[in-house]
């Protein structure tokens, strides 16, 4: 049989690598099995299934160019590209425990989820106690992707057709199984419940969902008014946060946003909150605070608004910060004052 | 020329302070972040012997005290005493108020 070399390069690229690193492979589809399943079609014609070295494979076709012979021999694999030829031993091909026993759709979401995820399991990553874990809920007409580092939350809000509504909390593995698909993905539930696997238009990932809880995230949402915001164009604002942060302090990299009848300053703090640098924006608002500077940075990377609106709430000892839009909503808690910062806090 | 790894029989321990010291906080944070053994390895008790040794010890809590960032990574491990100790006075430090502090219970 013949395939696209550079589809199943890529396909094989996509896979998380186990433990053993051995993809299984039958013409048609590509697959491991482990922690996590990942299933990439490759191609319309099948094989007796094998079970081969993913890197060996790939190093193989690394050079090869346009279309790859593949053919069986007893436990050895065939494989001919152009003028090269080289053997594969083969082993017997691993099963899907998971991916064959997903069970009706949960919810279907566009390609916008993966966009999300990419900036949702880092988040969680940071901190270790809470095992990267990702909160996903749907409910009629839409899906939230929660993220947590302990210090600040991430909310992300996409269209979803959704057919169970639930919350699933994805473990860390879960990032490089989806990693793997493109486009839009139908989540089915697996294993009773205890697993999910999504299908996508060039395969297929499992995964076990994550054990343990998830904070009661919105027990931290504001519900007083505001005290103060901040109204600033949000390129403006990133670019004067980004040349704040080179001489902010390297601890928590302390900025202080404040609002005043003459526009927005951005300050960049050092040890003990000294202002080490000022840089005054256009803008409005009201009141004024100290957060860690890459953390606003972060939240605002994810906003798509030309104008960013900066709400702050009052919090436990520090003003929260509010930055959103309708497809996202982040908070983090501001800095406390050093207790040795004269005429600061 | 062989890579030189700390299983490899050409590894040399780091000679300074410094060096020593350095090592021990990436060990550390390896075992925080990815579960890597490090407190209880041979490795660390070579690190830790001798007179560059103790300087090192030394430099490791400065380090603890400093940084804390680091002592609120490094405080969930199985801290010996006086590590735990400089952990904790650095974390103290640490001018984040977290949203959700059930999180970062050690």
């Amino acid at each position: 049989m013949a395939l696209e070399a550079a589809r199943l390069r890529e396909a094989l690229k996509r896979m998380v690598p186990q433990p053993t690193d051995y993809v299984s492979f039958d013409g048609a589809r590509a697959w491991t099995s482990g922690m996590v399943e990942v299933e990439i079609r490759v191609g319309e014609e099948r094989l007796a299934p094998v079970a081969l070295p993913r890197k060996f494979f790939l190093d193989l076709l690394e050079a090869a160019e346009g279309e790859v012979r593949l053919t069986p021999e007893g436990q050895r694999l065939r494989l001919e590209a152009g003028g090269f030829q080289a053997e594969l031993l083969t082993a017997e091909a691993f099963p899907q425990p998971l991916l064959e026993k997903a069970e009706d759709p949960a919810f279907r979401v566009g390609e916008g989820f993966l966009e999300v995820m990419e900036s949702a399991f880092p988040l969680g990553k940071k901190l270790t106690s809470h095992q990267g874990k990702v909160l996903v809920e749907a409910e009629e007409g839409r899906v939230r992707v929660v993220a947590t580092d302990g210090y600040r939350l991430h909310l992300h809000t996409l269209e979803a057709e959704v057919f169970q509504e639930g919350a699933y909390l994805l473990p860390a593995q879960a990032e490089g199984a989806l990693r793997a698909l493109e486009g839009e993905l139908t989540f089915h539930r697996a294993w009773g419940g205890k697993a999910l696997v999504a299908v996508a238009e060039n395969g297929r990932a499992g995964f076990p969902l994550a054990e343990g809880g998830f904070p009661s995230y919105r027990n931290a949402l504001p519900s007083a008014p505001p005290l103060g915001e901040v109204e600033v164009e949000r390129r403006a604002l990133l670019q004067a946060l980004k040349r704040a942060l080179a001489v902010a302090h390297p601890e928590n990299h302390p900025v202080r946003l404040r609002a005043d009848g003459e526009g927005v300053r951005v300050e960049a703090m050092g040890e003990g909150f000294l202002p080490l640098s000022e840089e005054l924006l256009p803008g409005r608002g009201r009141e004024e605070v100290v957060v860690n500077g890459r953390y606003l940075v972060d939240a605002l990377e994810e906003v798509r608004k030309e104008e960013a609106r900066i709400l702050l709430y009052s919090g436990p000892g520090v003003p929260l910060v509010e930055v959103g839009d309708e497809g996202f909503y982040g908070l983090i808690a501001g800095l406390r004052p050093p207790k040795d910062a004269a005429g600061q806090g | 020329m062989r890579a030189s790894t700390a299983l490899s029989p050409d590894y040399a321990l780091p000679r300074t302070p410094q060096a020593r010291a350095n090592r021990i906080l990436r060990g550390l944070l390896e075992e925080a972040l990815f579960g890597l053994p490090f407190l209880d390895s041979r490795l660390l008790q070579e690190l830790l012997a001798g007179k560059e040794g103790r300087r090192a010890e030394a430099l490791v809590l400065a380090g603890l005290r400093k940084s804390p960032v680091l002592a609120k990574t490094l405080l969930p491990l199985p801290l010996p005493p006086a590590w735990r100790e400089a952990a904790e006075e650095g974390a103290r430090g640490d001018l984040r108020v977290p949203l959700f502090p059930e999180l970062l219970a050690a």
